[in-house]
Formats: structure tokens, sequence, C-alpha cells
């Protein structure tokens, strides 16, 4: 009944949910809360508790679907047609990143529920996104049979949203990479910094502008290497955080205290008219 | 046709003249590369190498392109063709892109470390506050640091020379901005908002700004000075301002205290026994505020710094700080309490500036014995 591949999937699947009501005991679940996704008590830990219930029910699923559809092995998919012959695999067309970034939208939006919501709504849009991609691959796949015609038709239909979007989120990650970096150096690192990042990107401009005959694949080696920089030096800054930065206080007994008043200098008569009706 | 032509020619070499010479003012109190101070000197040294370069690069392209438009105008015999045209000069090219480059990263980073320099505030430097109202400016000391200020000015803000003064810079109506060239760069004064500043004067004397953002009606007549007196005089200054107004003994002065509380309390404090604290409800302007005159007569000036105070016994109002107290300008203040609104531009309807009080001649003499009773 069981094939190889649902073995593996079925069993990590069904040790996260035993982890999953284990961790949930010991950490303050109570009842039948840990076994009924707190609908008979209380789980414990609601972060922890998630996940491994998020992943031990997604591997049960892949597990269930593997089964269905026997690993996929062709004279298994025969038998399940009703041909005596497995059916040719035609050679794929191309590298489909869906499966990852869907993965990566459904992990946003599981970690969104339990974190914050605009990771979760973040994650809404992924999916959204990877659906939409997916069903324009699928259908411009089988569009002609010439697999070339095929890319150029779909390229035709979502490279107009692609770009521009690819476009911005690169412009937002970097400024917010860079942002993060110079938040969290001093005052004259920051100065470093920036100066050394304007430096390199000159410098990588001169290099590609002064090597027309440069291979493609070096082009993409360095974007790729300084990219990978900066989001890298962007998420440590983020996790180290911003430098102290000095606030003038406000004198005590100003405001309501929710920071939301306008600062009126002392001396001022509050009482005074703002508006003037004109005679 | 000559004539026009040389008429032309003349225009043209006098023009320069003219302006180099408008240069060499010798009065020129809001001359920004006359620093008198740390602060406005770590900008000169920036703006002087930055101006020799930029005054280079100017003549170097003017020249440039007056010897191309010599060399190549169109001649009698020209037939038509173009010079050689030169493309794809490779070495040119990598030249005219490095040699800015590098000069803009010079300027920056210059720019950078002299920002850097001018955000420092020394530690223990005195704190003033300064607040912009239309159209005057407010100086708040806060001299024993417990959280209210004791001593409120207007017009004058007087600091000891030598020491490094905290300018907390704030509104309460409009954006304003803060300037006193000599000292230091400009600041704006935006309400809800506190921007810091710091100045030093190296030696004692008046050092006079300007509001440099439109705020208004008088925004032109709306003057500040900093009065930068020695430490001893400075300790002098502090102690008379921490006290309060007596009742005067002469009989005129009198009078005009009396008028005072009367015609001038819904806007202006005068602190003490002599004062209207009893009166004074908060001032009557869009703004919340009006100078506090508890030491009018120890300023130099007034109405938003427009006028002089004082004057020497010539009668000459260009006086130094030592020579306050000698002889009033009555003049001035007595056409001030007649008609401020005909002195300079305000909108009293609109409780914006001071209205015409509909003073006679006998009170505007009162107030005026009682004003300079007010040291």
């Amino acid at each position: 009944m069981f094939t190889t591949g649902s073995k593996t999937l079925l069993g990590m699947g069904t040790l996260a949910l035993v982890l999953a009501a284990a961790y949930g005991w010991t950490t303050g679940g109570s009842g039948l809360g840990p076994l009924s996704a707190g609908y008979k008590g209380a789980v414990g830990d609601h972060l922890g508790y998630t996940l491994l219930v998020s992943f031990g029910v997604l591997s049960v699923f892949l597990g269930l679907v593997t089964v269905a559809a026997r690993d996929a092995e062709g004279v298994a998919l025969a038998e399940f047609a009703g041909t005596d012959l497995a059916p040719t695999e035609p050679a794929p067309a191309h590298i489909a990143y869906s499966p990852v970034f869907g993965a990566f939208g459904a992990g946003l939006v599981i970690l969104g529920l339990v974190i914050s919501n605009v990771m979760f709504v973040i994650g809404l849009f992924v999916l959204l996104a990877v659906l939409i991609e997916w069903m324009v691959l699928a259908w411009s796949d089988h569009a002609t049979g010439d697999p070339e015609a095929n890319r150029a038709v779909r390229d035709r239909l979502l490279a107009p949203f692609e770009v521009p979007l690819a476009g911005g989120l690169i412009v937002v990650g970097a400024v917010g990479a860079f942002s993060r970096l110079l938040l969290t150096s001093s005052k004259l690192g920051a100065v470093v910094v920036i100066v050394v990042l304007s430096a390199g990107i000159f410098a990588i401009g001169v290099l590609f502008a002064t090597r027309p005959k440069l291979s493609p694949n070096v082009i993409a080696g360095v974007l790729v290497v300084a990219a990978l920089g900066v989001v890298a030096g962007g998420i440590v800054s983020a996790a180290r955080g911003e430098r102290v930065i000095e606030h003038h206080e406000k004198p005590e007994g100003e405001g309501n205290g929710n920071g939301n008043e306008p600062f009126v200098p002392p001396g001022t008569n509050k009482s005074s008219p703002t508006t003037v009706e004109e005679g | 046709m000559a004539a026009r032509s040389s008429r032309r020619w003349k225009a043209a070499l006098l023009a320069p003249l003219v302006l180099t010479l408008a240069a060499c003012a010798e009065s020129a109190p809001l001359d920004t590369l006359d620093p008198k101070g740390p602060y406005a000197r770590a900008i000169d040294q920036l703006v002087d190498p930055v101006f020799a370069i930029a005054g280079v690069v100017f003549l170097l392209v003017q020249f440039g392109l007056l010897f191309l438009a010599m060399k190549f105008r169109n001649r009698k015999d020209d037939d038509g063709s173009l010079p050689p045209q030169v493309h794809g000069n490779f070495k040119l090219e990598i030249g005219w892109t490095i040699l800015p480059a590098l000069v803009l990263a010079g300027v920056g980073a210059g720019s950078v470390f002299t920002i850097l320099d001018l955000a420092d505030t020394p530690k223990g430097a005195q704190e003033i506050t300064v607040i912009g109202q239309q159209w005057w400016w407010e100086y708040r000391y806060d001299v024993d640091q417990n959280g209210e200020d004791d001593i409120v000015t207007a017009n004058d803000l007087v600091i000891p020379a030598g020491e490094p003064i905290a300018l907390t810079i704030t509104s309460r109506d409009v954006i304003h901005s803060f300037w006193i060239p000599a000292l230091n760069g400009k600041r704006d004064a935006v309400p809800g908002r506190e921007h810091p500043l710091t100045i030093e004067a190296d030696e004692p004397g008046v050092y006079r700004g300007q509001c440099t953002e439109f705020c208004g009606l008088s925004h032109g007549y709306m003057r500040m000075r900093v009065v930068a007196l020695s430490p001893a005089d400075y300790e002098a200054w502090q102690a008379n301002q921490l006290t309060d107004s007596e009742v005067p003994t002469d009989a005129l002065a009198k009078e005009g205290m009396d008028q005072f509380r009367t015609s001038c309390s819904a806007c202006h404090l005068v602190k003490g026994d002599g004062g209207n604290e009893d009166l004074f409800k908060g001032a009557l302007q869009v703004s919340g505020a009006a100078p506090d005159l508890t030491h009018f007569a120890s300023r130099g000036v007034f109405a938003g710094g427009i006028f002089d105070l004082w004057a020497d016994e010539n009668d000459n109002l260009e006086i130094e700080p030592e020579e306050v107290g000698q002889q009033l300008n009555v003049a001035d203040l007595k056409k001030w309490l007649r008609n401020s609104p005909g002195e300079k531009p305000m909108y009293p309807e609109g409780l914006r500036g001071m209205p015409n009080l509909g003073l006679t001649e006998p009170q505007i003499d009162a107030l005026v014995a009682y004003l300079k009773t007010l040291e």
C-alpha cells in the first residue's frame, strides 16, 4: 500500500505531530488541547506548536499524494491509467521554480498567522503570484508543439508584469539592506559604508563598461555575488539592530503620554485661538 | 550704431566691476564669509576650497567655451564643411569621468566630516531654547536646569563669549529659520519639532541674523541678534535677569505702569511687583505668545529687532553692548507705541502682531517712562 517515497513523508509527518503534542504538553498545554489543536484545552507555546503541526500536516498531505501517484513511477502510472505501456515523459522545457516559491509563500502564510499580519499578507501575495505563474505556465507549455514558441508566448504575457515587479523588489531590497547597514553602523562607520558601497557600484559599472566582451556568465556571477553580499549584510545588520540614536526627552507632564500630541513650547498660551474668522 | 556698440562694451566691463566693488562693503553684518566662531569657521573652511575648485572649473569651462567659439567661428571664406569629428576617445572619456568623480568625492567627504563636526554638541554646553513666532524670536534659559525656564527674553540672544551654546530651536506658529551667519549655519524652526544647533562666539560683540524662511507679512523684518558678553558681564546680566520688576518711584513711570496694566496685559507680561502677573492670562495671539517685557530696557533692540532701543550721547544708534542704558531711542519707541502696524507690516485684526492701541500722547509718554525702568 505505502510506496517508498510516501513512507518517508508519512513518517516525518507522524513524528512531527507526535512531537507537536509532546511539545504542547511540556510548554503549558492542558487536557486534550495539544491533540485537538486547542479545541479542548490549551496548546502550550503557540509558535512552536503551530510550526510542528503545520509541518506534520503538510508532510502527511504530501505523503498521501505520493501514495495516490504511486511515486510517479511509470509502471504504476500505466496501471493507474489503464494502459499497457508507460507514457513517454517529455523532457521538461524549463526549470520550474513555482514549487519552491509556492512553498516559501505557504511558509510565510503559516508563520504570519503566528508572528505578524504583514508576513501573512506577503505570504498570500506570494501564493497568488505563484498561482498565476503556474497557471500561465501550464497553459503555455501546451500552447504549441514548439517549446521555444511556448516560452515566447509565456514571456509575452507575463514579462510586462514580472520585469517592473522584479525591478521594484530589487530596489526595495537594496534600499532596505542599505538602510539596515547604515543604521547599524556608527555615524562615521555609516559614511565609510556608503562610500565603499558607492565606490564598489561605480567600479562594477566601470568594469562592465570598459569590458564589452565580458562573458555573460562572469557578469551574472559578479551581480549575484554583489546581491548576495548586500542581502546578507542587510540581514546581519537587521539582526544586529540599529545603533543607539539619541532623542531629546520631553519634559514630564506634557501631552497625554501617547506621543501623538504636537510639541508645544513652554510659555505658549494654549487657549489662544489657532484660527481666526475673517472680518 | 558704433556708439551703441561702444555703450554695450562699457556696460559689459562696468557690470563686473560694480559687482566686485559691491562685495567689498565695510558693514556687512550678514556676511557668510566672515566667521566669528568655531562652528561658522568650520563651514567657512569647507566653503573656501570648494569655492576655489568651483572657480577653477568655472574659468576652465568658460575659457574653453570662448576658445572653441573663437576657433571655430563662421569665417567669410568658410566652405561649410565640418572640422574633423572626434568620437570614442577612450582615454579622454575615462579622464573626464574619473576626475570629476574624484573632485566630487573629495567635496563629499569634506562635507560629511564638517556636517558630523557641526552635529556634535559638547557635553556641558549651556542650553537655550529658541522659539520663533510671527515676527520675533523668544529665548528661554533654564539656568538651574530644573525643567522650568528662569529667564525669558526676546530679540537679543545673550550668551557668554568663548563658550559653546546648545540651542534647541522650535516655532509656535509657522516655519521660521534661525540664522546668525557669523556663528553657524541656518536651522529651521518648525512647529512641533525641536532642532538642535550649537553656536559659539570667539569674542564679545553683537552678531546679527535674519529669519530665512518666508513666514508671512513681516518675514523681512524678523531679525535677531546674538549679544556675546565676557564671562563676568554675562554673570551680571544673568543675575539681573533673575530679578523681578519693582514698582517705579517716579510719578510718570508709575502712571505708565498703570497704563501698561490696562492696555498691554492682554499680551505682554512683566513679572514682579511692578508688573502685571495678577492680570496676565497668556498672550492673546495666534502664536500664544508675545514678548516678555520684564527686562525690556536691558535689550538692545525692540519690535522684532527692527528698532534699536538705545543710542549713544550723539544719538548714534550703532552702539556697543556696554552703551545700552545710556540714552533711550525715544523717537522710535514712541512711533511704535503710537501706531505699531504702521511701522511694521502685521495682521493685528487676525491676532498676528501688535495692534494700534489708540494711545494718547500723554499715555505714550508715561509708557515710555515705565518701560525705561524695566532694566
